[in-house]
């Protein structure tokens, strides 16, 4: 029990989710780079913190699961559910082929979605080390 | 996995680096198979997993599939009008008609040095996104290290 709690906390699931989310966005900058010069491509874009954010700050509709087979409807057992949105930006306009990718944009994008990512593994280290000092120091005893 | 992506981009700009050089090294190439003088030629790109009926049947598969899976050479076109030959007046040219014009590849070597450089730079673009993925990867690995 109190081991299912330290491993099934918020906290991790969230970082989880953070690096499958960045990894998912990952591929739709690399897909949009390698489109730059696709006639009519229309750039993809990924969402996970929207997702997330709805799930965490709980004020959705929540549903109490009297059964383990009910369905997780809203609260923190929703996370692992979270899934990244892709959408199609078919809104903006850059060029005269149809083609919306700003290569400018999607380099920096990927920057910031790298280093995002790497924050995310960083902290998740840093969770399991703090785990594992734990269960050292109380084996030590 | 993204590397495929990323390797696709590459491929792509590398075929059409090969078009553009094969365009320079016939800049003067007055006669080919068909008799004709050389004629430019040009990639087209597509964008395999992303037309209307495809992206539809894998949306309602699984949402995520949707963003596609690369790029890949659709064509290599050759400009087939007329108006793809210079028309130059060199009435001493064996090549020339009888008002003295000839007829050569419609080549700029500038614009084609420029598309040279603009698929080079893609190419660049493409590295950066596979290295960072790499990047990610190793630090992923990290996880549960000291």
């Amino acid at each position: 029990m109190l081991i299912s709690r330290m491993f099934n906390n918020t906290t991790l699931h969230v970082l989880k989710k953070g690096i499958e989310g960045t990894s998912k966005r990952h591929e739709a900058i690399s897909n949009n780079i390698a489109n730059v010069d696709t006639p009519k491509y229309q750039r993809a874009t990924v969402d996970f913190e929207n997702q997330l954010k709805r799930v965490l700050r709980g004020t959705d509709v929540s549903g109490r699961r009297t059964h383990p087979a009910h369905f997780i409807i809203g609260g923190p057992e929703e996370i692992p559910l979270v899934r990244p949105r892709v959408d199609i930006d078919n809104m903006t306009r850059f060029r005269p082929d149809k083609n919306n990718v700003n290569i400018d944009q999607e380099m920096a994008d990927l920057a910031e979605n790298t280093q995002r990512n790497d924050q995310f593994s960083e902290l998740i280290r840093r969770r399991y080390q703090g785990l594992q000092r734990v269960l050292q120091e109380a084996s030590a005893q | 996995m993204s590397y495929h992506i990323n390797a696709s981009g590459m491929t792509a700009q590398r075929i059409r680096m090969d078009v553009i050089s094969n365009n320079i090294a016939n800049a003067n190439t007055m006669v080919t198979a068909e008799g004709s003088p050389y004629r430019r030629r040009e990639v087209i790109f597509e964008a395999p997993g992303r037309t209307f009926s495809e992206s539809m049947t894998t949306a309602r598969r699984r949402l995520n599939r949707i963003i596609g899976s690369g790029v890949k050479v659709q064509k290599i076109t050759e400009d087939r009008s007329e108006m793809a030959f210079m028309k130059i007046y060199d009435p001493g040219h064996p090549f020339a008609d009888p008002n003295g014009i000839v007829l050569r590849p419609n080549i700029n070597v500038t614009k084609e040095m420029v598309n040279i450089i603009d698929a080079s730079r893609a190419y660049e673009a493409n590295v950066t996104s596979f290295n960072a993925y790499k990047q990610m990867q190793t630090r992923a690995l990290r996880i549960g290290g000291q």
